[in-house]
């Protein structure tokens, strides 16, 4: 995506700032965004486009006997309609085998001989329009034999331990043991996936428009799988709205749209319906996490036993284990514990698939981990920010190696925690619940302490000075909203010496960027932001060597700065931006100097970290969830645009109040999902986010060169967890011990009334 | 039948439009991006939930214009005959965002840009129509509106600080101009528009409705098409008949006596909640109903007409004694309100027949009014129930009781065994427990995933003790549920 060099809008800032990175400059994506003028797949439309729709699969499990297309190849307008048998043995996308000795079930395109899963594209019907193309659906015949669902089985398992856990059980004064089972997910991105392919039969070139994290992955794949010359394959992800992991791998219609697109050769466009992402994206979470915990009397941690069972889905999209493996690389969390014994299962179910929604696996570490402590801290009578206290890892056994191999690199928890309980003033807080708790009212108080891996590897990053002087930065990274265009313009005008204002970002285009990985795991800042500001150092590098070869002086005595290049203390004006691109252009200069490409590896993985206190009252009559308060330290490490933070912080955390209270899919018996629309899945309105204070610690992370860490998944990890433990403690008084995910009214008032059924035949 | 018109024409953005030869059930939506390729305007869902197909919607009003913001993706484009659309494109200029959209900008209120055309258009509706707005009232206005990334709070900043830059002068002049243009759209006679095997039908006359309606009796009768729209985008279906009554003026019109408030079958949500004698409890209850895009279209009679067990208004109206009048050719037949609910999808409306008018009686003063709507979400969601009482109260004593439940049954329906236990009772916690276990002969509602069976009884008893509790004055009426001492919540 190409964003335009910012005007200079009438921000808080008077003049350059010393240093750009710390700044809350306002996003050069607003202008776009606001006037409606933003580019997003749908928007686009080859001239000749035809549009295709998908039959999909009715029912769980069944074979499919035949697929009858006649009636709707005849129909008005309709140019094909494909099945299975039309695509020969095309295969499916790659599965990263992140677990040892992993089943990886790839997608099939369309549907051979059976279905597994409702929702499943089985047929494809193309046509001139879209409105022929919805009628002729109904068209296409296709005889399905109910059969019973494949047992499916284990994808992957995985055990992880450390230090002896059965001996530090016997020793246990206190075991807790809890069990949180989460409700499936929807990313519900706004705009929902979509794809134009357009492939130009005479010049071979394949061009791909597609709603995207990862347009790196999905050029490699489509490449791959379409059998084509990967210089021939574009792929352009231009604005994309939204998200949070369920766009990061490709998906089956996304394929079959490609291949039909050169199999017509025409371009086509396929935009999913809301009710099409229900059924068929990738949805998140969905597991069931046992975890019992061994403390000592003095309330420390001995020993941690969690089994985490992960549902799968009928396919694996690329990160399918990743939640699996997360969750337990990731427990015990920020605490010091002896000894550690995790397995973890990924299942096949006959569902849509699993993927790495907003957190993927942090969350579900978190909410065991969370829940444990506070039960631990009832069955030991000790107040849960106490017992929290005592089993954080102390700042200074930073980097700490944990059971799994990982290297925790910074972070200070317990300072995290500290302030936490000082802004909200837990003391006073839980003081005036005791007394809301006299009074009858249903109120609580909950904590949750998180630490969050922000990803590893590499990231590409390449600049070259453009004929107009405006210096053009092209990143691997990709944006959904994240502001990326402003906050690496940030980056780049601190590391070459420049403004903002000289930059412009592109992202999101294989044409455009060297080979990359994308906006996923909270990694961008942290990977894609340190290769900028490298790339940016070495731009800077070669445009004082070349420059103090043309002045005829040192490179130390070239100033770089917004106007353009001078000599130190001369008075020669020197060059401006555009002279030098020019003077590039006629060989005065040499324009290759003015390149650099780089892939930055990160030395190590960033953690970030925080802590979180909610405060909730529990209507009675309802059992509805009031969230009274929220406060939440985070720590990010260094920040390149502090409006930016907050914004990925704030859309986490109302993320995450939707997954606490009220958001589920529910697939019934028969695998048919019953939550298929927005009247169902409830996804939060502005009514339904509390307020928050947000307070923010800095450890630098040595990990990158920005020192930065991940702030887009912390939302969905610290909240939860404390709301849950807010309305947990609630609870308690009334002999409720455990309510699931998400905690409606509906499940909390059932489980007050069943405690109370008990506790009056326990008085009978 | 008066004369044919066989295009419509709307404003669109300023300028005037014709259509001609288009399918009678093309949204809005689908116009402005296909055929106008005003692409600012989005798909969100194409069901009515999202809002990110806001546009403004200007309509001639006595003494000037009416702004609603309205989902462009379930409006059939007939319906704008005589209107004014606004779309995103078209409220700034080139060197200058407008108001709205220049907040949105300095409070970071959009991330991925995809809500906010939509959000920007809900916005510029309410910078039109009003002069400021507090915190909750922007949550209020954007519960049509869903964003994924941001959390809102952004969005409430902006929403709260663009009219910091308001004025009124330069607005009416835009007004004015606006009124002006509308002028200039403004057709009478019956707009017919065929198109293959599709008709549509917008009288401009009561008298035409009818006719029309007793020519085709098994028309769809179209109002505001929050939920005839999804019949078409989400359903698939063809209709092949439809009349529209959102020409006819005489169905939209409102009238208040000491004792009812007669409402036409075309008065939306929206119009009928500015009307300051409706009871505020029931005022406070619509604003639950959908966000301010669907209470900006859809009307009372629709919620009616449409029979569904957890339509919103029906249990209020029935146990505010509200009755109707449905209207067939010449004819004209009154019922209870009650009385017009059958069976589960049945109602006591026979082929032809037009919803034309509601009559709420108005509560006397010792009434006592109680409407609680339960769902997982406070805004724009479906109701799991709806309970709804009203009282009278004389010396003490229960004098009359009506109470109706959505959600609880096949149909919106009355408590009848709980109203006779109450009757002639005081007005007492004794009495409340004894109707309390009533509930039970009255209803045997269902378990769905929004709530058990258990559920919805137990939460309907309750409901019962906190309209005691409301009414006797020991706890005061919210209907966000304000509870107890933790209230220490501030904003940041
Ligand atoms: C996002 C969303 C949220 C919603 N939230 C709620 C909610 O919270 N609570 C709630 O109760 N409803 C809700 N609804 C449903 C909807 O708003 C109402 O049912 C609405 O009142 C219907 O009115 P309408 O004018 O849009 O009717 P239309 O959609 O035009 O028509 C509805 C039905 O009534 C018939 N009809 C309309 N007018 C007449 C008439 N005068 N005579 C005879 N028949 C007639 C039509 O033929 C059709 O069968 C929601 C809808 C949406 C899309
Ligand atoms: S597209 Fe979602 S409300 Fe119209
Ligand atoms: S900004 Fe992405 S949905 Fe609102």
């Amino acid at each position: 995506m190409m964003a335009m060099p910012q005007q200079r809008h009438a921000t808080s800032l008077d003049g350059d700032p010393e240093r750009w990175i710390g700044q809350s400059r306002l996003r050069c994506e607003d202008d776009r965004l606001v006037r409606g003028n933003g580019c997003f797949v749908d928007d686009i439309k080859p001239e000749t486009c035809a549009y295709v729709i998908f039959v999909r699969s009715p029912v769980a499990s069944a074979e499919i006997k035949s697929v009858d297309k006649a009636a709707a190849r005849a129909a008005r307008g309709v140019l094909a309609v494909l099945s299975a048998e039309d695509f020969g043995d095309i295969s499916g996308a790659a599965v990263n085998p992140v677990v040892e000795g992993m089943q990886l079930v790839e997608f099939t395109v369309l549907a051979r001989d059976r279905v597994s899963a409702v929702g499943q594209p089985v047929a494809m019907v193309i046509a001139e329009t879209l409105a022929q193309a919805i009628d002729a659906v109904d068209l296409v015949a296709i005889d399905y034999h109910a059969c019973e669902p494949d047992p499916g089985g284990a994808g992957f398992a995985h055990r992880s331990t450390l230090g002896d856990c059965d001996s530090a059980f016997s020793k246990a004064v206190v075991i807790a043991s809890v069990c949180v089972q989460h409700a499936r997910l929807a990313p519900m991105s706004l705009e929902p996936r979509a794809v134009v392919a357009d492939y130009d039969r005479a010049q071979g070139n394949f061009t791909i428009w597609l709603s995207t994290q990862t347009p790196w992955r999905a050029h490699a794949e489509l490449s791959r799988i379409l059998g084509l010359a990967p210089a021939r394959v574009r792929v352009v992800a231009p604005d994309v709205g939204g998200s949070f992991g369920g766009k990061a791998s490709i998906y089956p219609e996304e394929v079959a749209v490609a291949w039909a697109s050169i199999a017509l050769g025409r371009p086509l466009k396929w935009c999913a319906t809301r009710s099409d992402e229900f059924l068929a994206a990738t949805h998140g979470r969905g597991g069931t996490l046992r975890g019992k915990l061994a403390l000592a009397d003095n309330g420390k941690f001995l020993g941690l036993k969690a089994e985490l069972d992960f549902p799968l889905g009928n396919w694996m999209p690329f990160s399918a284990a990743i939640p699996g493996s997360n969750a337990a690389r990731i427990l015990p969390g920020p605490y010091q514990v002896g000894s550690v014994e995790i397995n973890v299962t990924g299942r096949i179910t006959p569902h849509a698939p699993i993927g790495i929604y907003r957190g993927a696996g942090r969350p579900e570490a978190a909410m065991l981990m969370e829940r444990l402590v506070d039960e631990a801290a009832r069955l030991l009578g000790m107040d849960p920010l106490k017992l929290r206290s005592i089993n954080l890892i102390p700042p200074e056994l930073l980097p700490y190696a944990t059971h799994a191999g990982e290297i925790i690199d910074s972070g200070d928890f317990p300072k995290a925690l500290r302030e936490v309980a000082e802004l909200s003033d837990y003391p006073a807080l839980c003081t005036l619940r005791d007394a809301a708790r006299l009074k009858g009212e249903i109120s609580g108080v909950g904590l949750g302490v998180y630490i969050e891996p922000c990803g590893r590897g590499s990231e590409s990053a390449a600049i070259r000075l453009r004929h107009d002087g405006i210096i053009v930065v092209a990143t691997g990274s990709t944006a959904q909203g994240q502001g990326r265009e402003t906050a690496f313009a940030q980056i780049a005008a601190d590391a070459i010496g420049v403004s903002p204002n000289n930059i412009q970002i592109i992202h999101g285009d294989t044409d455009l960027t060297l080979p990359g990985v994308g906006a996923l795991a909270s990694r961008s800042t942290a990977i894609g932001g340190s290769a900028v500001l490298m790339a940016g150092g070495q731009f800077k590098a070669k445009v004082a060597q070349e420059l103090g070869a043309y002045f005829n002086c040192h490179p130390d005595e070239v100033v770089i700065d917004h106007f353009g290049c001078r000599q130190r203390s001369t008075l020669s004006a020197g060059l401006l931006w555009a002279d030098i691109a020019a003077a590039c252009d006629d060989g005065r200069l040499c324009g290759d100097n003015f390149n650099v490409k780089i892939d930055y590896q990160a030395d190590g993985e960033a953690w970030s970290s925080g802590a979180c206190l909610a405060a909730v009252a529990i209507d009675r009559d309802t059992g509805n969830v009031q969230v009274k308060k929220l406060t939440w330290v985070d720590d990010a490490g260094s920040v390149i645009n502090p409006m930016l933070v907050k914004g990925q912080l704030l859309g986490g955390m109302a993320q995450g109040i939707g997954e606490a209270l009220m958001e589920s899919l529910v697939y019934d018996n028969e695998g048919q999902l019953i939550t298929g629309s927005l009247l169902d899945y409830a996804v939060p309105k502005a009514q339904d986010v509390p307020p928050i204070h947000i307070h923010k610690i800095e450890t630098i992370s040595p990990s990158n060169a920005l020192g930065v860490k991940g702030v887009g998944e912390a939302g969905c990890i610290g909240i939860p967890a404390a709301v849950a433990n807010a309305v947990h403690d609630a609870l308690r008084p009334l002999g409720v011990h455990h309510v699931d995910l998400p905690m409606t009214g509906a499940r909390i008032w059932e489980a007050i009334q069943r405690a109370t059924k008990i506790d009056q035949e326990g008085q009978q | 039948m008066s004369a044919e018109l066989n295009s419509v024409c709307f404003n669109l953005n300023g300028e005037k439009v014709i259509v001609r030869d288009v399918a009678p059930t093309t949204t809005l939506l689908d116009y402005l991006r296909d055929v106008r390729s005003l692409t600012g305007t989005k798909e969100g869902c194409a069901e009515g939930d999202c809002g990110a197909c806001t546009v403004t919607l200007a309509s001639p009003a006595s003494g000037g214009v009416i702004h609603r913001a309205v989902n462009a993706c379930i409006q059939f484009l007939p319906m704008l005959e005589g209107q004014a659309i606004t779309t995103v494109e078209a409220i700034g200029t080139s060197g200058k965002l407008h108001p709205c959209q220049q907040a949105m900008v300095d409070h970071h209120g959009s991330q991925c840009g995809f809500c906010t055309p939509g959000i920007v258009m809900s916005l510029h509706t309410a910078y039109l129509s009003r002069a400021d707005i507090s915190r909750s009232e922007a949550a209020d206005l954007l519960a049509g509106n869903l964003c994924r990334c941001t959390g809102y709070g952004p969005i409430i900043d902006s929403a709260c600080s663009m009219f910091s830059v308001r004025s009124t002068v330069a607005l009416e002049t835009v007004i004015a101009e606006e009124a002006r243009a509308l002028e200039s759209v403004q057709r009478t006679g019956c707009l017919v528009i065929r198109h293959g095997l599709q008709q549509f039908f917008s009288p401009d006359s009561l008298d035409d409705l009818l006719t029309l309606a007793d020519r085709h009796p098994h028309a769809v009768i179209l109002a505001g098409a929050t939920d005839v729209g999804l019949w078409v985008t989400k359903q698939k279906r063809v209709l092949d008949t439809i009349i529209c009554l959102g020409r006819v003026a005489e169905l939209k019109v409102i009238s208040v006596s000491d004792f009812a408030i007669d409402v036409g079958a075309g008065v939306t949500y929206d119009q009928l909640m500015q009307v300051p004698e409706l009871p505020d409890e029931l005022t406070r209850l619509m604003r639950r109903i959908g966000g301010q895009q669907v209470r900006q279209a859809g009307t009372i009679g629709g919620n009616i007409a449409n029979g569904s067990p957890i339509g919103d208004m029906p249990p209020a109206l029935i146990a505010l004694g509200a009755r109707i009048t449905l209207a067939s050719g010449h004819d004209r037949r009154d019922m209870a309100l009650e009385d017009f609910f059958q069976s589960y999808g049945k109602q006591d409306r026979r082929p032809g027949d037009v919803l034309v008018s509601i009559s709420i009686p108005r509560p006397a003063s010792g009434d006592h009014l109680g409407f609680y709507k339960i769902s997982k979400r406070f805004d724009q969601d479906i109701s799991t129930l709806c309970g709804c009482f009203a009282l009278t109260i004389t010396d003490g004593k229960i004098t009359s009781a009506r109470i109706a439940f959505g959600g609880m049954a096949g149909i919106p329906k009355r408590a009848s065994h709980v109203e006779a236990v109450l009757t002639g009772l005081e007005w007492s916690e004794d009495s409340v427990r004894k109707a309390q276990s009533a509930f039970g002969d009255d209803f045997q509602p269902l378990t769905d995933l929004r709530g058990s069976a258990g559920y919805r009884l137990g939460v309907a008893q309750n409901l019962l003790w906190r309209f005691y509790l409301e009414s006797t004055g020991q706890i005061a009426p919210t209907d966000r549920l304000e509870l107890g001492q933790l209230n220490l919540a501030g904003a940041s």
